[in-house]
Protein backbone atom coordinates (compact mmCIF):
# COMPACT_ATOMS: atom_id res chain seq x y z
CA UNK A 1 0.00 0.00 0.00
CA UNK A 2 2.88 2.18 0.75
CA UNK A 3 4.33 2.03 -2.55
CA UNK A 4 1.06 2.66 -4.59
CA UNK A 5 0.81 5.67 -2.44
CA UNK A 6 4.63 6.71 -3.27
CA UNK A 7 3.78 6.13 -6.81
CA UNK A 8 1.02 8.13 -6.86
CA UNK A 9 2.60 11.16 -5.15
CA UNK A 10 5.72 10.45 -7.83
CA UNK A 11 2.87 10.38 -10.59
CA UNK A 12 1.42 13.89 -9.56
CA UNK A 13 4.07 15.38 -8.70
CA UNK A 14 4.95 17.56 -11.48
CA UNK A 15 1.12 18.42 -11.72
CA UNK A 16 1.37 20.02 -7.36
CA UNK A 17 4.94 21.74 -8.31
CA UNK A 18 4.33 25.14 -8.83
CA UNK A 19 5.86 26.10 -11.64
CA UNK A 20 5.98 23.74 -15.25
CA UNK A 21 6.84 23.85 -18.37
CA UNK A 22 5.59 21.94 -21.64
CA UNK A 23 8.20 21.35 -24.61
CA UNK A 24 8.05 19.57 -27.98
CA UNK A 25 10.12 18.24 -30.52
CA UNK A 26 11.19 16.94 -32.80
CA UNK A 27 13.92 14.14 -33.14
CA UNK A 28 16.03 11.65 -35.37
CA UNK A 29 17.00 8.51 -33.46
CA UNK A 30 20.20 6.16 -35.50
CA UNK A 31 21.82 3.17 -34.26
CA UNK A 32 22.02 -0.62 -33.95
CA UNK A 33 19.59 -3.07 -33.67
CA UNK A 34 19.72 -6.83 -32.54
CA UNK A 35 18.10 -9.57 -31.00
CA UNK A 36 18.87 -11.13 -27.84
CA UNK A 37 18.51 -14.61 -28.94
CA UNK A 38 19.34 -18.08 -27.33
CA UNK A 39 18.61 -22.04 -28.13
CA UNK A 40 18.03 -24.87 -25.47
CA UNK A 41 18.47 -27.28 -29.05
CA UNK A 42 22.16 -28.69 -27.85
CA UNK A 43 22.76 -29.07 -31.66
CA UNK A 44 22.34 -25.25 -32.51
CA UNK A 45 24.10 -22.43 -31.49
CA UNK A 46 22.93 -18.73 -32.24
CA UNK A 47 23.72 -15.72 -31.47
CA UNK A 48 22.05 -11.60 -32.65
CA UNK A 49 23.48 -10.02 -35.73
CA UNK A 50 23.27 -5.95 -35.85
CA UNK A 51 21.84 -3.63 -38.37
CA UNK A 52 21.29 -0.19 -38.75
CA UNK A 53 18.08 1.34 -37.65
CA UNK A 54 17.10 5.06 -37.70
CA UNK A 55 13.31 6.28 -36.89
CA UNK A 56 12.20 10.00 -36.69
CA UNK A 57 10.19 11.12 -33.79
CA UNK A 58 7.77 13.58 -32.31
CA UNK A 59 7.55 14.09 -29.00
CA UNK A 60 5.59 16.68 -26.24
CA UNK A 61 7.26 16.81 -22.22
CA UNK A 62 5.44 17.83 -19.22
CA UNK A 63 8.06 18.77 -16.84
CA UNK A 64 7.18 20.03 -13.08
CA UNK A 65 9.96 21.82 -11.29
CA UNK A 66 10.53 21.09 -8.24
CA UNK A 67 13.80 22.74 -7.40
CA UNK A 68 15.36 25.50 -9.12
CA UNK A 69 17.67 22.36 -10.27
CA UNK A 70 15.60 19.15 -10.64
CA UNK A 71 12.06 18.96 -12.65
CA UNK A 72 9.80 15.49 -12.92
CA UNK A 73 7.64 14.75 -15.85
CA UNK A 74 6.65 12.60 -18.51
CA UNK A 75 6.90 12.55 -22.23
CA UNK A 76 4.51 11.00 -24.50
CA UNK A 77 5.74 10.26 -27.92
CA UNK A 78 5.34 8.90 -31.05
CA UNK A 79 7.86 7.73 -34.11
CA UNK A 80 8.07 5.82 -37.57
CA UNK A 81 11.46 4.29 -38.24
CA UNK A 82 13.19 1.39 -40.10
CA UNK A 83 15.98 -1.01 -39.15
CA UNK A 84 17.34 -4.28 -39.75
CA UNK A 85 18.30 -7.06 -37.52
CA UNK A 86 19.29 -10.73 -37.67
CA UNK A 87 20.28 -13.82 -35.80
CA UNK A 88 22.83 -16.23 -37.53
CA UNK A 89 24.22 -19.27 -35.91
CA UNK A 90 25.30 -22.64 -36.49
CA UNK A 91 22.55 -26.38 -36.95
CA UNK A 92 23.07 -29.98 -36.86
CA UNK A 93 19.92 -32.33 -37.94
CA UNK A 94 19.82 -35.82 -37.94
CA UNK A 95 17.11 -37.65 -39.80
CA UNK A 96 16.60 -41.22 -41.11
CA UNK A 97 15.12 -41.52 -45.09
CA UNK A 98 14.07 -44.64 -47.16
CA UNK A 99 14.52 -44.88 -50.61
CA UNK A 100 11.86 -46.43 -53.04
CA UNK A 101 13.80 -49.42 -53.03
CA UNK A 102 14.10 -49.69 -49.29
CA UNK A 103 17.46 -48.82 -48.78
CA UNK A 104 17.99 -46.71 -45.36
CA UNK A 105 19.79 -43.19 -45.58
CA UNK A 106 20.81 -41.93 -42.20
CA UNK A 107 21.08 -38.27 -43.01
CA UNK A 108 23.47 -35.93 -40.52
CA UNK A 109 22.75 -31.99 -42.01
CA UNK A 110 24.87 -29.20 -40.98
CA UNK A 111 24.75 -25.51 -41.68
CA UNK A 112 25.76 -22.03 -40.47
CA UNK A 113 22.79 -19.63 -41.75
CA UNK A 114 22.13 -15.94 -41.09
CA UNK A 115 18.61 -14.93 -40.81
CA UNK A 116 18.35 -10.69 -41.69
CA UNK A 117 14.72 -9.26 -40.64
CA UNK A 118 14.33 -5.46 -42.10
CA UNK A 119 11.15 -4.20 -41.13
CA UNK A 120 9.43 -0.53 -40.80
CA UNK A 121 8.20 0.22 -37.47
CA UNK A 122 5.88 2.91 -36.03
CA UNK A 123 6.31 3.40 -32.14
CA UNK A 124 4.83 5.39 -29.28
CA UNK A 125 6.16 6.02 -26.24
CA UNK A 126 5.52 7.07 -22.51
CA UNK A 127 8.24 7.75 -20.39
CA UNK A 128 8.99 9.25 -17.01
CA UNK A 129 11.19 12.37 -17.43
CA UNK A 130 13.52 14.05 -15.13
CA UNK A 131 16.18 17.12 -15.77
CA UNK A 132 18.63 17.56 -13.74
CA UNK A 133 19.77 20.86 -14.68
CA UNK A 134 20.85 20.46 -18.23
CA UNK A 135 20.92 16.77 -18.09
CA UNK A 136 17.78 14.94 -19.48
CA UNK A 137 16.75 11.26 -18.16
CA UNK A 138 13.57 9.30 -19.64
CA UNK A 139 12.80 5.83 -18.49
CA UNK A 140 9.44 3.93 -19.63
CA UNK A 141 8.09 1.97 -21.99
CA UNK A 142 7.92 1.95 -25.60
CA UNK A 143 5.20 0.05 -28.23
CA UNK A 144 6.36 -0.91 -30.94
CA UNK A 145 4.63 -1.66 -33.90
CA UNK A 146 6.98 -3.59 -37.04
CA UNK A 147 5.36 -3.16 -40.43
CA UNK A 148 6.45 -4.11 -44.08
CA UNK A 149 8.59 -6.46 -42.85
CA UNK A 150 11.03 -8.87 -45.32
CA UNK A 151 13.36 -11.41 -43.71
CA UNK A 152 15.82 -13.45 -46.02
CA UNK A 153 17.46 -16.56 -45.06
CA UNK A 154 21.72 -17.30 -46.09
CA UNK A 155 23.05 -20.64 -45.02
CA UNK A 156 26.39 -21.09 -45.69
CA UNK A 157 28.75 -24.42 -45.57
CA UNK A 158 25.68 -26.41 -45.78
CA UNK A 159 27.03 -30.51 -45.38
CA UNK A 160 24.82 -33.19 -46.08
CA UNK A 161 26.26 -36.28 -45.67
CA UNK A 162 23.64 -39.57 -46.46
CA UNK A 163 24.72 -42.53 -44.80
CA UNK A 164 23.91 -46.16 -46.14
CA UNK A 165 24.05 -48.06 -42.90
CA UNK A 166 23.50 -51.38 -45.39
CA UNK A 167 26.91 -50.71 -47.00
CA UNK A 168 29.15 -48.75 -44.48
CA UNK A 169 29.14 -45.77 -47.35
CA UNK A 170 28.71 -42.06 -46.23
CA UNK A 171 27.72 -40.00 -49.88
CA UNK A 172 28.28 -36.42 -49.11
CA UNK A 173 27.07 -33.05 -50.81
CA UNK A 174 26.15 -34.99 -54.07
CA UNK A 175 23.39 -34.19 -56.13
CA UNK A 176 21.45 -37.77 -55.96
CA UNK A 177 21.51 -37.89 -52.06
CA UNK A 178 20.90 -33.71 -51.48
CA UNK A 179 23.28 -31.12 -52.11
CA UNK A 180 22.95 -27.29 -51.75
CA UNK A 181 24.75 -24.50 -53.10
CA UNK A 182 27.31 -22.57 -50.81
CA UNK A 183 25.61 -18.84 -50.09
CA UNK A 184 22.05 -20.00 -51.18
CA UNK A 185 20.20 -17.20 -50.25
CA UNK A 186 15.86 -17.80 -49.22
CA UNK A 187 13.24 -15.56 -48.72
CA UNK A 188 11.28 -16.07 -45.85
CA UNK A 189 7.86 -16.38 -46.40
CA UNK A 190 5.28 -13.75 -44.48
CA UNK A 191 3.74 -17.36 -42.84
CA UNK A 192 7.31 -18.20 -41.42
CA UNK A 193 8.17 -14.99 -40.50
CA UNK A 194 8.89 -14.64 -36.79
CA UNK A 195 8.83 -10.65 -36.76
CA UNK A 196 5.72 -10.01 -33.84
CA UNK A 197 2.93 -8.08 -34.80
CA UNK A 198 3.96 -5.58 -31.52
CA UNK A 199 6.13 -5.58 -28.66
CA UNK A 200 7.20 -3.57 -25.92
CA UNK A 201 10.31 -2.09 -24.89
CA UNK A 202 11.38 -0.81 -22.13
CA UNK A 203 13.79 2.16 -22.80
CA UNK A 204 15.89 4.62 -21.18
CA UNK A 205 17.27 7.69 -22.64
CA UNK A 206 20.31 10.20 -20.97
CA UNK A 207 21.02 13.34 -22.34
CA UNK A 208 21.72 16.73 -22.36
CA UNK A 209 20.31 20.23 -23.70
CA UNK A 210 21.88 23.22 -24.83
CA UNK A 211 19.56 26.34 -24.89
CA UNK A 212 19.92 29.01 -27.71
CA UNK A 213 17.32 30.85 -27.03
CA UNK A 214 14.74 31.18 -24.51
CA UNK A 215 12.29 29.13 -26.03
CA UNK A 216 14.23 26.58 -27.98
CA UNK A 217 17.34 23.96 -27.67
CA UNK A 218 19.12 21.44 -29.25
CA UNK A 219 19.69 18.12 -27.31
CA UNK A 220 21.94 15.01 -27.95
CA UNK A 221 21.07 11.74 -25.98
CA UNK A 222 22.10 8.23 -25.77
CA UNK A 223 19.24 5.47 -25.54
CA UNK A 224 19.10 2.12 -25.55
CA UNK A 225 15.47 0.10 -26.04
CA UNK A 226 15.36 -4.37 -24.56
CA UNK A 227 11.99 -6.02 -25.68
CA UNK A 228 10.45 -7.19 -22.30
CA UNK A 229 8.69 -9.87 -23.73
CA UNK A 230 10.43 -13.12 -25.31
CA UNK A 231 9.27 -13.29 -29.06
CA UNK A 232 10.23 -16.49 -29.55
CA UNK A 233 7.32 -18.17 -30.95
CA UNK A 234 8.42 -21.79 -30.65
CA UNK A 235 9.27 -24.77 -28.61
CA UNK A 236 12.95 -26.00 -29.73
CA UNK A 237 11.61 -29.94 -28.97
CA UNK A 238 9.28 -29.98 -31.65
CA UNK A 239 12.00 -28.49 -34.10
CA UNK A 240 11.27 -29.27 -37.62
CA UNK A 241 14.77 -30.13 -39.47
CA UNK A 242 16.15 -26.57 -41.10
CA UNK A 243 17.42 -28.45 -44.31
CA UNK A 244 15.27 -31.02 -45.11
CA UNK A 245 16.06 -33.79 -48.10
CA UNK A 246 12.67 -35.29 -49.51
CA UNK A 247 12.99 -39.06 -49.71
CA UNK A 248 14.13 -40.62 -52.89
CA UNK A 249 10.95 -42.12 -54.03
CA UNK A 250 10.99 -41.82 -58.21
CA UNK A 251 13.16 -44.01 -59.69
CA UNK A 252 12.79 -41.74 -63.06
CA UNK A 253 13.76 -38.82 -61.15
CA UNK A 254 15.49 -39.94 -57.92
CA UNK A 255 17.28 -36.64 -57.52
CA UNK A 256 15.88 -35.10 -54.01
CA UNK A 257 14.41 -32.44 -53.27
CA UNK A 258 16.04 -30.30 -50.88
CA UNK A 259 14.29 -27.72 -48.84
CA UNK A 260 15.04 -24.88 -46.19
CA UNK A 261 12.97 -24.28 -43.59
CA UNK A 262 12.61 -21.75 -40.74
CA UNK A 263 15.36 -21.02 -37.82
CA UNK A 264 12.40 -20.00 -35.39
CA UNK A 265 12.03 -23.34 -34.18
CA UNK A 266 15.85 -23.17 -33.07
CA UNK A 267 15.13 -20.10 -31.29
CA UNK A 268 13.98 -20.71 -27.39
CA UNK A 269 14.34 -16.94 -26.69
CA UNK A 270 14.42 -13.43 -29.03
CA UNK A 271 14.11 -9.93 -27.30
CA UNK A 272 14.55 -6.85 -29.35
CA UNK A 273 17.71 -4.75 -28.55
CA UNK A 274 18.19 -0.89 -29.75
CA UNK A 275 20.53 1.66 -28.85
CA UNK A 276 21.99 4.62 -30.35
CA UNK A 277 21.63 8.15 -30.16
CA UNK A 278 18.75 10.68 -30.54
CA UNK A 279 19.22 14.29 -31.75
CA UNK A 280 16.49 16.81 -31.58
CA UNK A 281 15.23 20.03 -31.85
CA UNK A 282 12.89 21.25 -29.01
CA UNK A 283 10.93 23.90 -28.28
CA UNK A 284 8.53 25.34 -25.70
CA UNK A 285 4.70 25.42 -25.84
CA UNK A 286 3.97 26.81 -22.66
CA UNK A 287 1.77 30.30 -22.08
CA UNK A 288 2.71 30.98 -18.81
CA UNK A 289 5.63 32.26 -17.53
CA UNK A 290 6.29 29.04 -15.40
CA UNK A 291 8.24 27.95 -18.76
CA UNK A 292 10.41 31.27 -18.85
CA UNK A 293 11.41 30.60 -15.30
CA UNK A 294 11.80 27.32 -15.67
CA UNK A 295 14.35 28.23 -18.87
CA UNK A 296 15.94 30.93 -16.98
CA UNK A 297 16.35 28.86 -14.00
CA UNK A 298 17.99 26.32 -16.30
CA UNK A 299 20.33 28.81 -18.60
CA UNK A 300 20.96 30.86 -15.07
CA UNK A 301 22.27 27.37 -13.37
CA UNK A 302 24.10 26.57 -16.41
CA UNK A 303 26.04 29.69 -16.26
CA UNK A 304 25.60 31.38 -12.98
CA UNK A 305 25.30 28.26 -10.34
CA UNK A 306 22.72 28.45 -7.59
CA UNK A 307 22.23 32.43 -8.37
CA UNK A 308 18.62 32.19 -9.38
CA UNK A 309 15.47 30.71 -7.97
CA UNK A 310 12.84 29.75 -8.92
CA UNK A 311 9.29 32.53 -8.61
CA UNK B 1 86.46 -79.39 -56.17
CA UNK B 2 83.82 -79.94 -54.02
CA UNK B 3 80.37 -80.10 -55.66
CA UNK B 4 77.10 -78.35 -53.94
CA UNK B 5 74.09 -78.67 -54.50
CA UNK B 6 71.16 -76.14 -54.94
CA UNK B 7 67.67 -76.82 -54.66
CA UNK B 8 65.08 -74.11 -56.14
CA UNK B 9 61.38 -74.01 -55.14
CA UNK B 10 58.98 -72.86 -56.71
CA UNK B 11 55.81 -71.92 -53.93
CA UNK B 12 53.32 -71.65 -56.94
CA UNK B 13 49.72 -74.55 -57.60
CA UNK B 14 52.00 -76.81 -58.34
CA UNK B 15 55.46 -76.46 -56.21
CA UNK B 16 57.91 -77.23 -58.46
CA UNK B 17 61.17 -78.43 -56.99
CA UNK B 18 64.55 -78.07 -58.94
CA UNK B 19 67.83 -79.74 -57.80
CA UNK B 20 70.86 -78.88 -59.27
CA UNK B 21 74.59 -80.09 -58.83
CA UNK B 22 77.20 -77.80 -59.73
CA UNK B 23 80.96 -77.16 -58.88
CA UNK B 24 81.81 -74.75 -56.09
CA UNK B 25 82.41 -71.60 -56.46
CA UNK B 26 80.28 -71.75 -59.87
CA UNK B 27 77.59 -68.49 -60.13
CA UNK B 28 74.42 -69.04 -62.10
CA UNK B 29 71.86 -66.66 -63.01
CA UNK B 30 68.21 -67.52 -60.94
CA UNK B 31 65.40 -66.54 -63.10
CA UNK B 32 61.67 -66.75 -61.22
CA UNK B 33 58.90 -66.65 -63.70
CA UNK B 34 55.35 -66.79 -62.64
CA UNK B 35 52.82 -68.60 -63.90
CA UNK B 36 49.73 -66.97 -65.49
CA UNK B 37 47.69 -64.94 -63.01
CA UNK B 38 50.51 -65.18 -60.60
CA UNK B 39 53.42 -62.88 -59.80
CA UNK B 40 57.20 -63.20 -58.09
CA UNK B 41 57.03 -61.87 -54.83
CA UNK B 42 60.47 -62.85 -53.10
CA UNK B 43 63.12 -65.05 -52.31
CA UNK B 44 63.29 -67.24 -49.30
CA UNK B 45 66.72 -64.46 -48.11
CA UNK B 46 64.43 -61.98 -48.71
CA UNK B 47 66.21 -60.82 -52.03
CA UNK B 48 63.39 -59.60 -54.62
CA UNK B 49 64.46 -59.51 -57.88
CA UNK B 50 62.94 -62.30 -60.26
CA UNK B 51 66.30 -62.28 -61.79
CA UNK B 52 69.49 -62.53 -60.05
CA UNK B 53 73.28 -64.04 -60.24
CA UNK B 54 74.34 -65.63 -57.08
CA UNK B 55 77.87 -67.48 -56.28
CA UNK B 56 77.24 -71.28 -55.26
CA UNK B 57 80.15 -71.91 -52.07
CA UNK B 58 77.82 -74.16 -50.13
CA UNK B 59 74.99 -76.33 -49.95
CA UNK B 60 72.08 -73.58 -51.17
CA UNK B 61 67.81 -74.05 -50.58
CA UNK B 62 66.12 -71.48 -51.99
CA UNK B 63 62.30 -70.50 -52.35
CA UNK B 64 60.72 -68.47 -54.68
CA UNK B 65 57.51 -67.28 -53.23
CA UNK B 66 55.05 -66.19 -55.77
CA UNK B 67 51.76 -64.53 -55.04
CA UNK B 68 48.23 -64.94 -57.48
CA UNK B 69 46.98 -62.08 -59.29
CA UNK B 70 43.80 -62.01 -57.84
CA UNK B 71 43.55 -58.24 -58.17
CA UNK B 72 41.98 -58.77 -61.56
CA UNK B 73 39.63 -61.15 -59.95
CA UNK B 74 38.53 -59.79 -57.01
CA UNK B 75 35.23 -58.26 -58.22
CA UNK B 76 34.33 -56.99 -55.22
CA UNK B 77 30.89 -55.95 -54.54
CA UNK B 78 29.79 -52.87 -56.20
CA UNK B 79 25.43 -51.29 -55.58
CA UNK B 80 24.12 -49.46 -58.32
CA UNK B 81 21.60 -47.16 -56.71
CA UNK B 82 19.21 -45.27 -59.27
CA UNK B 83 21.47 -45.58 -61.87
CA UNK B 84 23.04 -42.51 -60.38
CA UNK B 85 25.03 -44.11 -57.88
CA UNK B 86 28.03 -46.58 -57.34
CA UNK B 87 28.44 -47.75 -53.67
CA UNK B 88 31.77 -50.21 -53.07
CA UNK B 89 30.05 -52.51 -50.34
CA UNK B 90 32.42 -51.55 -47.44
CA UNK B 91 30.41 -53.20 -44.96
CA UNK B 92 30.60 -56.88 -46.50
CA UNK B 93 33.97 -56.34 -47.67
CA UNK B 94 35.36 -55.22 -44.35
CA UNK B 95 33.41 -58.13 -42.86
CA UNK B 96 35.35 -60.32 -44.80
CA UNK B 97 38.83 -59.12 -43.36
CA UNK B 98 39.57 -56.22 -45.96
CA UNK B 99 40.01 -52.87 -44.56
CA UNK B 100 41.17 -49.63 -47.00
CA UNK B 101 40.25 -46.16 -46.26
CA UNK B 102 38.34 -43.85 -49.47
CA UNK B 103 41.48 -42.88 -50.65
CA UNK B 104 42.58 -46.37 -51.16
CA UNK B 105 39.34 -46.82 -53.69
CA UNK B 106 39.62 -45.56 -57.19
CA UNK B 107 37.26 -45.83 -59.70
CA UNK B 108 37.76 -46.04 -63.58
CA UNK B 109 35.77 -45.82 -66.59
CA UNK B 110 36.30 -48.59 -69.02
CA UNK B 111 38.03 -47.47 -72.37
CA UNK B 112 38.02 -50.60 -74.62
CA UNK B 113 38.97 -53.51 -72.49
CA UNK B 114 39.00 -53.27 -68.70
CA UNK B 115 42.84 -52.75 -68.05
CA UNK B 116 44.49 -55.46 -66.05
CA UNK B 117 45.17 -54.20 -63.00
CA UNK B 118 48.17 -56.81 -61.86
CA UNK B 119 51.17 -53.92 -62.51
CA UNK B 120 48.92 -51.87 -60.17
CA UNK B 121 48.70 -49.66 -63.10
CA UNK B 122 45.46 -48.44 -65.25
CA UNK B 123 46.74 -48.49 -68.88
CA UNK B 124 44.40 -46.42 -70.56
CA UNK B 125 40.88 -46.19 -68.98
CA UNK B 126 39.79 -42.91 -67.44
CA UNK B 127 40.66 -42.31 -63.96
CA UNK B 128 37.01 -40.81 -62.44
CA UNK B 129 37.35 -40.03 -59.13
CA UNK B 130 38.28 -41.64 -55.02
CA UNK B 131 36.32 -42.94 -52.57
CA UNK B 132 33.64 -45.48 -51.63
CA UNK B 133 31.39 -44.02 -54.12
CA UNK B 134 31.42 -42.79 -57.55
CA UNK B 135 28.42 -40.29 -58.89
CA UNK B 136 28.39 -38.06 -62.01
CA UNK B 137 25.96 -36.23 -61.51
CA UNK B 138 23.49 -37.80 -63.86
CA UNK B 139 21.95 -41.24 -64.81
CA UNK B 140 25.27 -43.54 -65.59
CA UNK B 141 22.96 -45.04 -68.17
CA UNK B 142 25.04 -44.86 -71.69
CA UNK B 143 27.69 -43.59 -70.66
CA UNK B 144 30.15 -46.53 -69.93
CA UNK B 145 31.18 -49.62 -68.24
CA UNK B 146 32.73 -48.54 -64.33
CA UNK B 147 35.05 -50.78 -61.80
CA UNK B 148 37.06 -49.61 -58.83
CA UNK B 149 40.36 -50.75 -57.85
CA UNK B 150 40.77 -51.09 -54.05
CA UNK B 151 44.46 -51.19 -52.08
CA UNK B 152 43.73 -53.32 -49.65
CA UNK B 153 47.55 -53.58 -48.58
CA UNK B 154 46.64 -52.14 -45.14
CA UNK B 155 44.30 -55.56 -44.20
CA UNK B 156 45.86 -57.96 -41.95
CA UNK B 157 48.39 -60.55 -43.48
CA UNK B 158 47.14 -63.67 -44.23
CA UNK B 159 44.43 -62.70 -46.61
CA UNK B 160 43.65 -63.53 -49.75
CA UNK B 161 44.67 -60.85 -51.53
CA UNK B 162 46.46 -57.90 -49.80
CA UNK B 163 47.76 -55.39 -52.32
CA UNK B 164 44.99 -54.34 -55.16
CA UNK B 165 41.05 -55.60 -55.98
CA UNK B 166 39.14 -55.10 -58.71
CA UNK B 167 35.31 -54.47 -57.85
CA UNK B 168 33.06 -56.02 -60.34
CA UNK B 169 32.29 -53.98 -63.54
CA UNK B 170 28.63 -52.39 -63.64
CA UNK B 171 27.63 -52.10 -67.48
CA UNK B 172 26.01 -48.76 -68.53
CA UNK B 173 27.36 -48.94 -71.84
CA UNK B 174 24.28 -48.27 -73.85
CA UNK B 175 20.47 -48.18 -72.06
CA UNK B 176 19.05 -50.18 -75.50
CA UNK B 177 21.14 -53.04 -74.52
CA UNK B 178 19.88 -55.61 -72.97
CA UNK B 179 21.49 -56.42 -69.22
CA UNK B 180 24.56 -58.28 -68.83
CA UNK B 181 24.50 -61.57 -67.17
CA UNK B 182 25.46 -60.82 -63.56
CA UNK B 183 26.81 -62.43 -60.79
CA UNK B 184 25.93 -62.01 -57.22
CA UNK B 185 27.29 -62.09 -54.59
CA UNK B 186 30.59 -61.77 -56.07
CA UNK B 187 32.75 -61.83 -52.74
CA UNK B 188 31.44 -65.11 -50.94
CA UNK B 189 32.36 -67.76 -48.36
CA UNK B 190 33.56 -71.24 -49.74
CA UNK B 191 30.10 -73.04 -51.29
CA UNK B 192 27.85 -69.69 -50.41
CA UNK B 193 25.27 -70.08 -52.96
CA UNK B 194 25.38 -67.23 -56.25
CA UNK B 195 23.11 -66.09 -58.42
CA UNK B 196 23.80 -65.74 -62.25
CA UNK B 197 21.42 -63.54 -63.35
CA UNK B 198 20.03 -61.53 -66.86
CA UNK B 199 20.47 -64.72 -68.52
CA UNK B 200 18.55 -64.51 -72.33
CA UNK B 201 15.90 -67.20 -71.45
CA UNK B 202 15.62 -67.49 -75.58
CA UNK B 203 19.18 -68.99 -75.77
CA UNK B 204 21.12 -71.80 -74.22
CA UNK B 205 22.99 -70.65 -71.61
CA UNK B 206 26.49 -72.57 -70.86
CA UNK B 207 28.54 -71.81 -67.61
CA UNK B 208 31.73 -73.04 -66.95
CA UNK B 209 33.86 -72.17 -63.93
CA UNK B 210 37.78 -72.02 -64.21
CA UNK B 211 40.50 -71.52 -61.20
CA UNK B 212 43.41 -69.36 -61.57
CA UNK B 213 45.54 -71.69 -63.27
CA UNK B 214 42.56 -72.21 -65.60
CA UNK B 215 41.58 -75.52 -64.11
CA UNK B 216 37.66 -75.78 -65.69
CA UNK B 217 36.25 -77.11 -62.30
CA UNK B 218 32.37 -77.03 -63.39
CA UNK B 219 30.05 -76.76 -66.40
CA UNK B 220 26.45 -76.45 -66.28
CA UNK B 221 24.11 -75.82 -69.16
CA UNK B 222 20.26 -74.48 -69.09
CA UNK B 223 17.78 -73.03 -71.45
CA UNK B 224 14.59 -71.15 -71.31
CA UNK B 225 16.28 -69.63 -67.90
CA UNK B 226 16.92 -66.21 -66.70
CA UNK B 227 18.31 -66.92 -63.95
CA UNK B 228 20.67 -69.91 -62.42
CA UNK B 229 22.24 -70.50 -59.07
CA UNK B 230 25.49 -71.77 -58.81
CA UNK B 231 27.54 -72.68 -56.24
CA UNK B 232 30.67 -70.91 -54.97
CA UNK B 233 33.89 -73.11 -55.04
CA UNK B 234 34.73 -75.09 -51.61
CA UNK B 235 38.16 -73.84 -51.85
CA UNK B 236 39.29 -69.81 -50.94
CA UNK B 237 40.47 -68.57 -53.95
CA UNK B 238 39.94 -65.87 -57.37
CA UNK B 239 37.37 -67.91 -60.06
CA UNK B 240 36.10 -67.33 -63.43
CA UNK B 241 32.45 -67.92 -64.75
CA UNK B 242 32.15 -68.14 -68.03
CA UNK B 243 29.02 -67.47 -69.62
CA UNK B 244 28.07 -68.02 -72.97
CA UNK B 245 24.50 -66.87 -73.81
CA UNK B 246 23.86 -67.77 -77.32
CA UNK B 247 26.19 -65.61 -79.41
CA UNK B 248 27.24 -63.52 -76.05
CA UNK B 249 29.89 -64.15 -73.68
CA UNK B 250 30.63 -62.96 -70.79
CA UNK B 251 33.28 -63.73 -68.44
CA UNK B 252 32.98 -63.06 -64.30
CA UNK B 253 34.86 -63.59 -61.29
CA UNK B 254 34.19 -63.88 -57.90
CA UNK B 255 36.60 -64.57 -55.22
CA UNK B 256 36.45 -66.73 -51.89
CA UNK B 257 37.47 -65.81 -48.83
CA UNK B 258 37.57 -68.15 -45.78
Amino acid sequence: MTKKIIIILIAFLPLIAQAHTSMVSIGVRGGGQTYLSSTTDPSSSVQGTFGGTGTVDLRYTFYGCLTDRFGIGFTLGAGVGYGSAGIKGHHTDTYTNFDYLGNQMDYTVSSAFKQTDRFAKGEATLMASFCFGNVILNIGPRFMVPFSASSSLTITDANIDAYYPAYNVHIVNEQITGKLDDNSKFKIQNSQCAIPKYTLLMCAEIGYEWYFSAKSCLGFQLYADIGVWNSATTNPLTTNPLIQVAPITDATNPVPQVSVGSIEPLISSRRYLDFGVRVYYAFSVSKDRGYKSHFNSRKDTRLHRNRYRWD
Amino acid sequence: MQRKLLIILWLALSVPIMAIDVPCGTWLTLRATAVEDWHFERWSDGNTDSVRLIEITSDTTLYAHFAPNCGDYAALPVISLYDWLLLLDVQTIQAKGYFFAEENVTWYRVRGAPDKIDEGVSADDERMATGYYLTIDQSFQGTGDYYAVVDVSGSPSGLLCTSLMRSELVHYTSSAAPPAPLLEPTMVRPSEPQRLLHLNPDQPTTVTIFDMNGHRLQTLSAKGVERLSIQAAPVAGCYQVLVQNGDQRTVLRYIVVN
